[in-house]
């Protein structure tokens, strides 16, 4: 934990997890070991939240859950992007990606 | 609450879950055990929070999915339900039609018992409102209130926030355009808009000053009379003429506001002018009782508290208003106030009518529910090979009851529907044929209540035939044992079904009995000798203004030359008037003292007295049974006479001769009696003729009193005696053209006004009777036709083993009559209990009449074997061949 923690943007955590899930079912225990290593732990996220966001997507209708077996053999409840949940993300990257541009550009300006 | 439980062992499960992991991977990075926890722990955040936060989430979900898992099902019920009574439209078609039948006579009716008795006054304190009046048992009689009474309980009572006061009337108004007009009155003090919260909605209600004195002459119109004969032109500030008088405008009333009569008879009652009430405090109390009060109880007093109060009032009033109220005025009357909750007397006695009504109503409601459960049982019987080849492929009880609601329910639910509009179309009609005698009318229509009550019922029903056994399971079995074979109909069906149809004969008897003692008692009511003629006699109203006929003489100038203008119209044979016309009831009533009566005991009586001109015997057709009426010339000579009716006359004087006999009537002058009039209805025709004195205009009499006030009537040879109007209208013209020609009407539409409530009642109570006859009828031929095809068989082999036809015609008209004469046995008996209930309503019979009995019997009878008739012949020509070969 060198580098300095990053506090998450608003609505980011949504496109994170939609991300996470889009090569496949993930439980949310693989949801966090993603997000955590992808961003090489720039991001102070809470596990808790993570939950409370996959559970509201699946309330949204944007993923379905089920009960199966983890790599190790265990019972654990994976989460499954569906079409909704795929036209999400989607929107949510071209959203990020115009932010993430736009930000860009007034950083790159001079007066 | 399992439920629940396992919902929160998922969210541990799940968190468990992560825990381990997190825990696992940080030990295999090196951590112990106890560090890895405690990390693990702070990269989560509030275990707590989180955890109830998604239960939360997965509550509300599961609660969502729950109820579109439901939605789904209930759409999948309705959408076979409907598919398969598609399949069958007669079935449909009847059991709709007579629910809705039956369903929307019960919400018309229902709808108008709510407008009329049940829904508040259109006050805001409608359950503090109270009729403020007197009681006199002793002569049987009920007086408004009298001023100086009234001016003592302002300042003594204490039950009361306020007592409105008024006295309606009517007068000639006339515009500034110069048209005459007349107009009805209402005398109000200052606080009757308070008390019944009512207010202008231009300009300004009465000031205090303006009722003293004289009062002052101000005016606040309504909005219809300004639109109608102001020209609804800007009136605030502008005058017109009210009797002669000169009277500022200064509040408009919108049409909405109403005082209690208002309420009561709706438009044709309509008060134009408001006027300022003026009572002097100066003047001595009088005896005079023309003042209706309404009192406002006071927040947490009791009716009964605020009466109390006021008879202890009452008690000591030979003390506190001697020159009124003497102590034997109070013995022999025994005056006492009365308080009438508003509601009560608004409503009057009509709710009585009307609750029978919802009664019959209901009993045809009855009938069509018997009748359409029987068409129900009769599907469930054809369905049932269907119904167990369901059950035996698996199909759950709960399933096929489920199913079975859903087509109940969608029939039920149509049938109210149709209900909802079938009565919107006869409360319209209803209000349309209604007699104008009946309260609250106009406000009768389609309520939120009665949209319920039909709503509720239509669900109601349908669940109830939803649930009424089908056959049970243990009778699945047996019918796939019999492999659908049946030769005949299982007695325990039959049983149900023929119980059901002598429920609605019985029913239909009671129906049909009530109706007739009415229409019964409505026949003797047209037989009544009234005592006068009502063919061909023409009567209008006239208010002379006061200031053109200052006294009794003027107005008397006026009645004669009116009534030889009139007389000498051609087809007119005699023209006079009176203060009031027979069935118009009487007005109040005189203290009339005999002379010399023939019981020496006999003292004063309050008697109605009806001021006479000459004519108005001729022109009514009213026999002079002894003596004479007098004419213009003999009145003019200034004779003091007096005619009393016939029955008054053996009152007072016994069998002796009443001619020349002397009467006090209200002051001290004597007058002699000249003739007696024919004892006639002056109330209503179902009542026994009312005593009453008849007085001519002239000389005045007591007080000086002159009558501008008069129903004129006219004799005529015509057979429409409207038709009369225009050459009357233009006699009054000539006369004085101050003076307007009101309410022209043909004696025969009072009489027929006079009948119309029960004429209305007896027309929908047959209207009810006969939907139930016809239901009825229906549902006879539908049980009897279906038991002959379903015992087809049977009879098939009854004729192969050589039963003639005629035997298999009385097989199943006997079963027929059989059924027929249970009901009525079983209607008869209910027709004595209910019996009661109309006889209040009846005139010359008695409510268990057993010539309307047998009649209605032998009706049903008819019906009846006209009912079994059809399915009888269709038994008779079965051929035995062809009905064995179907089994």
């Amino acid at each position: 934990m060198s580098k300095p923690e990053l506090d998450l943007l608003l609505g980011t955590l949504d496109v994170l997890v939609l991300r996470a899930l889009s090569f496949g079912p993930l439980h949310g225990y693989a949801v966090a070991r993603f997000i955590r290593e992808g961003s090489d732990g720039a991001f102070r996220i809470l596990d808790g939240a993570l939950y409370t966001a996959l559970h509201r997507m699946e309330e949204r209708g944007w993923v379905v859950s089920s009960w199966g077996q983890s790599e190790k053999g265990k019972r654990a409840k994976f989460y499954k992007l569906n079409a909704a949940g795929k036209r999400a993300l989607k929107a949510q990257e071209t959203r990020w990606a115009d932010y993430v541009a736009a930000v860009g550009k007034v950083m790159r300006a001079s007066p | 609450m399992r439920r629940n439980d396992e919902r929160w062992d998922d969210v541990d499960a799940e968190l468990r879950f992560h825990f381990e992991e997190r825990v696992e991977e940080l030990v295999a990075r090196g951590l112990s055990h106890e560090t890895a926890r405690r990390q693990a722990d702070s990269e989560f955040g509030d275990v707590h929070a989180v955890r109830s936060g998604l239960v939360a989430i997965d509550r509300r979900m599961r609660r969502r999915r729950r109820r579109r898992e439901a939605l789904t099902l209930v759409l999948a019920d309705l959408r076979h339900a409907a598919r398969r009574l598609r399949r069958s439209p007669g079935f449909l078609f009847a059991t709709v039609l007579t629910l809705a039948l039956g369903i929307g006579a019960v919400t018309a009716v229902f709808g108008t018992v709510d407008a009329i008795a049940l829904r508040m006054l259109p006050y805001p304190s409608a359950e503090r409102l109270v009729r403020v009046q007197n009681t006199l048992p002793g002569i049987d009689d009920t007086w408004a209130l009298a001023r100086g009474q009234f001016l003592h309980y302002r300042e003594h009572a204490r039950g009361f926030d306020a007592i409105g006061l008024y006295r309606t009337g009517a007068g000639t108004v006339r515009s500034s355009s110069g048209d005459a007009a007349y107009a009805r009155i209402a005398l109000v003090n200052v606080d009757l808009p308070r008390v019944l919260s009512l207010d202008v909605s231009e300009g300004r209600l009465f000031r205090e000053e303006e009722s003293l004195g004289e009062g002052a002459s101000v005016v606040i119109v309504a909005e219809s009379f300004r639109r109608a004969v102001l020209g609804g032109a800007h009136v605030l500030g502008s005058t017109l003429e009210l009797d002669g008088r000169v009277h500022e405008i200064v509040g408009v009333l919108d049409d909405d506001v109403r005082l209690p009569e208002e309420v009561r008879y709706g438009a044709s009652s309509r008060i134009d002018l408001w006027v300022p009430l003026a009572l002097d405090p100066a003047e001595p109390a009088q005896n005079h009782h023309v003042f209706r009060g309404v009192g406002m109880l006071r927040d947490g007093i009791t009716l009964e508290a605020a009466h109390a109060d006021l008879a202890s009032l009452v008690r000591r009033f030979p003390e506190t208003l001697p020159t009124a109220y003497s102590d034997r005025f109070m013995e022999e009357t025994g005056y006492a106030p009365e308080l009438v909750r508003l509601r009560d007397e608004v409503v009057g006695g009509s709710d009585r009518v009307l609750w029978i009504l919802l009664g019959a109503v209901c009993v045809v409601l009855l009938i069509t529910c018997a009748n359409v459960a029987n068409l129900f049982l009769v599907r469930a019987d054809g369905r049932r090979r269907e119904m167990t080849v369901r059950t035996v492929l698996g199909a759950g009880a709960a399933d096929l009851a489920r199913h079975r609601l859903a087509e109940t329910l969608m029939v039920t639910s149509l049938a109210g529907l149709i209900g909802i509009a079938l009565a919107w179309a006869g409360m319209r009609a209803l209000v349309q044929i209604a007699p104008p005698g009946i309260p609250r009318l106009p406000e009768v229509g389609l309520t939120p209540n009665s949209v319920a009550l039909a709503l509720g019922l239509s669900l109601c029903i349908g669940i109830v035939f939803g649930l009424l056994p089908s056959g049970g399971r243990g009778a699945e079995s047996r019918v796939l044992a019999e492999a659908g074979r049946s030769l005949t109909l299982s007695r325990g069906r039959r049983n149900v079904r023929n119980a059901l149809v002598a429920a609605q004969i019985g029913l239909c008897f009671t129906l049909l009995a009530g109706a007739g003692v009415l229409l019964r008692s409505f026949a003797h009511l047209t037989a009544v000798e009234p005592g006068f003629e009502t063919d061909g006699v023409l009567t209008f109203n006239l208010v002379l203004p006061s200031p053109l006929y200052p006294d009794a003489a003027a107005t008397a100038v006026f009645y004669e030359r009116l009534s030889q203008r009139i007389a000498a119209l051609p087809g007119v044979s005699a023209a006079g008037g009176g203060t009031s016309l027979p069935l118009g009831g009487i007005p109040g009533c005189t203290g009339t003292t005999p002379v010399a009566p023939a019981n020496p005991d006999q003292g004063g009586e309050c008697l109605p007295v009806i001021f006479i001109t000459p004519g108005y015997f001729e022109a009514l057709g009213i026999a002079i049974v002894r003596g004479t009426a007098p004419d213009w010339t003999s009145l003019r000579a200034g004779a003091r006479v007096a005619i009393p009716s016939a029955g008054l006359a053996r009152y007072f004087w016994g069998s002796g001769d009443a001619l020349d006999q002397a009467v006090i009537v209200g002051g001290p002058a004597e007058s002699f009696v000249s003739g007696l009039a024919a004892d006639l209805a002056n109330d209503a025709l179902d009542v026994p003729p009312v005593d009453v004195l008849y007085i001519p205009i002239l000389p005045p009499a007591y007080g000086a009193i002159t009558v501008r006030q008069l129903s004129f009537v006219v004799k005529t040879t015509m057979r429409d005696p409207l038709a009369l109007v225009p050459a009357v209208r233009t006699a009054l013209r000539d006369i004085d053209p101050s003076v307007p020609l009101n309410r022209p009407q043909a004696m025969t539409d009072i009489v027929a006004t006079s009948m119309s409530r029960l004429t209305f009642t007896a027309t929908l109570l047959a209207l009810a009777a006969l939907m139930a006859l016809i239901v009825g009828a229906v549902g006879i031929y539908g049980v009897i036709s279906c038991t002959v095809s379903l015992r087809r068989a049977e009879i098939g082999i009854r004729v192969a083993l050589g039963a003639h036809a005629s035997h298999v015609r009385s097989l199943v008209l006997g079963e027929t009559l059989r059924i027929a004469l249970i009901g009525i046995v079983a209607g008869v008996g209910v027709t004595v209990v209910l019996g009661r209930f109309v006889a209040s309503l009846l005139y010359g019979v008695r409510p268990v009449d057993p010539l309307t009995l047998a009649v209605v019997a032998g009706l049903l009878i008819v019906v009846a074997a006209l009912a079994g008739w059809i399915p009888a012949m269709r038994a008779r020509r079965v051929d035995p061949l062809e009905a064995l070969r179907s089994v």
